[in-house]
């Protein structure tokens, strides 16, 4: 934590109450303008020529070039607007996780997740590129479709402010709706806990790259839930629907710790052979390491665009 | 089915099992409520997990408390049997009878010491096992009569005594118990009434004929019967059942002789070699082997010499076998003891016959043989200071002038050591001497010589009913013919003022004709006559002789003691006491009870063995009534007499009595008979299994269990 920037540290980004301005603040501090739109397209700013090949539209070809050099090249441009991004937030029960103990330096896990959700969109729209947020639980919660206006992002910042955990996770529905409202090409960010009793989530996950989604998960948990460090007599109480349970953690520490460990690994994997981001983070660590996947997953689509 | 404590205090330590809980509830750790995100992983770990440490932590707590509880079990020795001793027993509140027979074949070897510890055990299970609100009342049959009251407590205090005590000596008497026992029922309310009869089974003790006045009232009453006589162990193989002593007369020695009766108790084996010791006087004189054939009488005889005067106590002894209490048989001899006179002649003739001491060395030892008590030597005046006076019990100073100079100290010492003296007067006494010299010892002053003129004159005694004892015993006839004694002189004496003595023999005209006084230990009697015929013609009267000798014996204190023979245990013993006297018996316990009326009787004769009887002058500041347990004998208190106690053998045969026999003995009573021990749910029984072992076993294992959880852990 050491070195962390102070706009970059959960713990002091906890100590902002405002959320739009948490988002900027971080945004601001990571960015220097640096990053490109990965798409090309038919906008304003000319990128490059190419040499024509069959296929090319013909609309395209510098006729200028063509009599200065007698080859035919293909004007290129930079589409930096043309991005639909829409996060996706988890808002059920279980992402209201916040440490009994006072001292615990890790940020609740719903301000984390809120906070990300809101620097990505702010960095989003930073870019011109368009951004959405959709908030669910078993179903969808709100639902702000993609727009690249930068009043936008004040009703992002609302619809963040106002969410309320509550509920049980369901992926499945909410991202059956979704898939059908999102057309074309685009970027799905879902930031969730994963915490879902459903055999087929990674199913319901594998659905939104199938429709040509790009797709980055960032799963988030607390530190308490990855290592469990009560003591004592612990009656647990569930956040969504599962009944209390009394015991001593000291007695289940070790299987637990495995289990969580098996359930990160199980994803990091089964993500990867479907070609899904998957990116793990404790509400403990810096936020930039979200950011900075963003960057770098648009970066690589740019490449992969050129 | 029963469990049973043999030493229940140790239940206690069950209370001891809380202390793991009690830890458990003051170190419990407070449950803190937290809301989780994942709970069905912590299901599922919880699944996965071998760990359990909340339920580790119930079962270390219950093994702690099973271990502490097991172990307190363990150690109250708990017995479980399968009885049915309930059935005997009443469940409402009842009135019960419990009658112990503690005779003394209950003695008879068993397991635990002897039969009559079990009856005690027995009788505090009833108790303990009777109804609340039931009263109990409690009879030993060697005490029938006597009856221990209480709804429970009372009993238990007498049982807790008992426990520690042996049976008695006596037979048992189990009608007259069952007498008392109907009457303390019927003065009861409750309507439920039974009696418990708790004994060895001895025929003996079943006197049909005691059981005459209740038999009919019996039908009103259960009357359960527990027989223990299958808890005897070994057996009782000769009793003594006669012992005679006397002494032997065919040696100068004095030899006492002890003749015993041996039984040999069984009826079909014979006793190869039975040991048999003679004991007298705390030392074992003589031991040998005899053979007795069965069911069949020895006899054995022991001799041994007796030396002093003191009586000879002892015992005779056979060996141990099941029943000690038959084993040994007590005598105490008290041989004729000659006693030793010194006859000082005053007036010494050199015919013998008309010496002064001629008819009184006669009447002392009229045979010249060596069977009489009393042993007379004569001595002049002149030969009187070669004479160590302490050989002698008695002295006699017949018609003696005056002693030599300062003789009257030596006599004076001798009285006060306990001698004794007699002085008859005569012509050669010269009054001035005796009245001056021997004022200490003589409480009268003698005057003048009364002496009769003509015959009608003569002086004759005078007898009233008198308890004197040297006077008492004369029968009508003896009294006439010494009232015809006839009497020319006398000296006449007057008391000195304040002394202290008796006239135990008066003249008609009731002039004394002899005083008796006490000096320290011993006497001093004056005859105010002589000894030989110059003034009177009682020495040729036939009844000088007794008179005379009854005179020394009493003033020997020889005439009152004796050695009786066997009494039975409990039976009073009696003797003629003399009413001048204090009279202890010192039983064989070593208590000494004081008896004010020895015609009363001495009833605590309950114990074998010797009691002595002491005596000494009386006393005022004793007792009024009889008192047992007196602290301590007085010193100047002499012993004399003894007699023996020995128990009566008749249980030592011993017969168990059938059922079939009670039945006949109690044809009205609705009769319990249980001749198993298991009925009484006694602790001790060997049916009884018991389950120490087993319970401090499954502490150590909960102990360990214990262990290995924490190792786990």
């Amino acid at each position: 934590m050491a070195d962390i920037s102070p706009s970059m540290d959960p713990e002091i980004l906890s100590k902002t109450s405002s959320l739009k301005i948490r988002a900027r603040t971080l945004v601001e501090g990571f960015l220097s303008g640096q990053h490109k739109s990965p798409h090309k397209g038919s906008s304003v700013e000319f990128a490059e020529y190419k040499t024509y090949s069959p296929g090319d539209d013909i609309r395209h070809i510098d006729w200028k070039a063509v009599g200065k050099t007698d080859k035919y090249h293909v004007k290129q441009f930079e589409q930096s607007t043309n991005l639909k991004c829409t996060i996706m937030l988890d808002g059920s029960g279980s992402m209201a996780y916040e440490s009994p103990y006072k001292k615990n330096p890790a940020i609740n896990k719903m301000e984390y997740a809120r906070t990300l959700a809101g620097a990505l969109s702010y960095l989003i729209l930073n870019q011109f590129d368009a951004v959405g947020l959709t908030t669910f639980n078993d179903k969808t919660i709100s639902h702000i479709p993609p727009r690249s206006k930068p009043s936008h992002f004040q009703h992002i910042i609302h619809d963040l402010e106002n969410l309320i955990p509550s509920g049980i996770t369901r992926f499945g529905q909410v991202i059956d709706s979704l898939s059908e409202r999102i057309s074309g090409r685009g970027l799905a960010i879902v930031i969730s806990d994963f915490f879902a009793r459903e055999d087929d989530l990674i199913k319901s996950l594998k659905l939104l790259s199938s429709r040509g989604l790009e797709t980055i998960l960032f799963h988030i948990l607390h530190p308490d839930e990855l290592h469990l460090p009560f003591e004592g007599d612990v009656v647990f109480e569930s956040l969504e629907d599962d009944l209390p349970i009394g015991l001593d953690p000291h007695d289940i520490r070790e299987a637990y710790q495995n289990l969580i460990a098996e359930k990160i690994d199980s994803f990091k994997n089964s993500f990867q052979t479907l070609g899904i981001d998957y990116v793990f983070l404790d509400t403990s660590k810096s936020l930039d390491q979200g950011l900075n996947y963003y960057l770098l997953k648009r970066k690589s689509l740019q490449k992969w665009r050129s | 089915m029963a469990l049973n404590f043999s030493s229940p205090i140790f239940l206690f330590g069950l209370l001891a099992a809380s202390i793991p809980v009690l830890i458990h509830l003051l170190t419990r750790r407070q449950q803190t409520h937290i809301k989780f995100s994942a709970v069905y992983l912590l299901m599922q770990s919880q699944k996965r997990s071998i760990k359990r440490s909340q339920p580790n932590k119930l079962l270390l707590l219950l093994l702690r408390c099973l271990a502490i509880a097991f172990l307190s079990l363990g150690l109250a020795h708990p017995l479980y049997s399968l009885g049915t001793s309930n059935s005997s027993l009443p469940t409402t509140p009842s009135a019960n009878a419990i009658i112990i027979d503690d005779s003394y074949s209950m003695g008879w070897k068993s397991e635990k010491s002897n039969v009559f510890k079990y009856a005690i055990d027995a009788a505090s299970k009833i108790i303990d096992q009777l109804a609340e609100g039931s009263s109990t009342y409690l009879i030993l049959t060697s005490d029938p009569d006597k009856l221990v009251e209480g709804s429970g407590d009372n009993s238990k205090t007498l049982l807790k005594k008992l426990k520690f005590t042996q049976p008695s000596f006596l037979n048992a008497d189990i009608g007259s118990s069952f007498s008392t026992a109907m009457e303390a029922l019927e003065s009861s309310k409750l309507k439920e009434k039974r009696i418990y009869v708790i004994t060895d089974g001895d025929k003996n003790a079943w006197d049909d004929s005691k059981f005459s006045d209740i038999n009919d009232r019996l039908n009103s009453v259960t009357t359960t019967i527990f027989d223990l006589n299958f808890l005897r162990k070994g057996i009782n193989k000769a009793a003594i059942n006669n012992l005679e002593t006397r002494q032997e007369f065919l040696t100068n020695s004095k030899f006492v002789r002890v003749k015993t009766k041996i039984v040999n108790l069984s009826e079909k084996k014979s006793i190869e070699k039975l040991s048999v010791g003679l004991h007298v006087n705390g030392k074992v004189i003589s031991e040998s082997s005899i053979h007795i054939d069965a069911n069949s009488t020895a006899i054995k005889e022991f001799s041994f010499p007796q030396f002093g005067i003191e009586p000879s106590i002892g015992f005779v002894e056979l060996e141990d076998d099941a029943l000690i209490a038959d084993n040994r048989n007590f005598f105490a001899y008290r041989s004729n003891q000659k006693i030793p006179v010194l006859a000082v002649d005053g007036d010494p003739k050199t015919v013998a016959t008309q010496s002064e001491t001629f008819y009184l060395e006669r009447a002392l030892n009229p045979f010249y043989g060596s069977h009489s008590d009393i042993e007379p030597s004569v001595s002049t005046l002149e030969e009187l200071p070669s004479r160590d006076l302490q050989n002698f019990s008695v002295i006699f100073l017949c018609n003696v002038r005056e002693l030599p100079p300062g003789y009257e100290f030596e006599l004076e010492q001798f009285v006060n050591a306990g001698g004794s003296l007699f002085i008859s007067l005569g012509d050669q006494v010269e009054p001035k001497f005796y009245n001056e010299k021997l004022g200490n010892l003589l409480p009268v002053v003698i005057q003048n010589i009364n002496q009769a003129l003509n015959p009608k004159d003569q002086f004759k005694l005078s007898f009233k009913k008198t308890d004197h004892p040297v006077l008492k015993g004369f029968e009508e006839k003896i009294v006439r013919e010494m009232e015809a004694i006839k009497f020319n002189s006398f000296f006449k004496v007057e008391p000195r003022i304040d002394a202290n003595f008796k006239i135990p023999l008066r003249f008609s005209d009731g002039t004394a004709a002899a005083v008796e006084t006490q000096f320290g230990k011993g006497k001093v009697i004056l005859f105010v006559s002589t000894a030989d015929r110059d003034w009177n013609d009682f020495p040729i009267q036939p009844t000088f002789l007794p008179w005379i000798q009854r005179w020394v014996k009493y003033a020997a204190h020889s005439l009152d003691t004796f050695s009786q023979g066997n009494l039975l245990p409990g039976t009073p013993f009696f003797w003629k006491g003399n009413l001048d006297q204090n009279y202890w018996i010192q039983s064989p316990d070593n208590k000494t009870h004081y008896f004010k009326n020895p015609e009363d009787g001495f009833p605590n004769t309950f114990r074998p063995g010797i009691y002595r009887i002491f005596s000494n002058p009386k006393s005022t500041n004793l007792p009024q009534k009889n008192s047992i347990n007196y602290p301590n004998l007085p010193p100047e208190a002499e012993l004399v007499g003894t007699f023996s106690v020995n128990i009566d053998s008749r249980e030592s045969q011993s017969e168990n009595i059938t059922e079939n026999e009670i039945k006949t003995i109690l044809p009205l009573a609705n009769l319990v008979l249980i001749k198993n021990y298991n009925e009484l749910e006694q602790p001790t029984n060997s049916a009884a299994t018991p389950l120490a072992m087993p319970l401090l076993l499954m502490a150590a294992f909960a102990l360990c269990l214990e262990g290995l959880l924490l190792r786990r852990e």
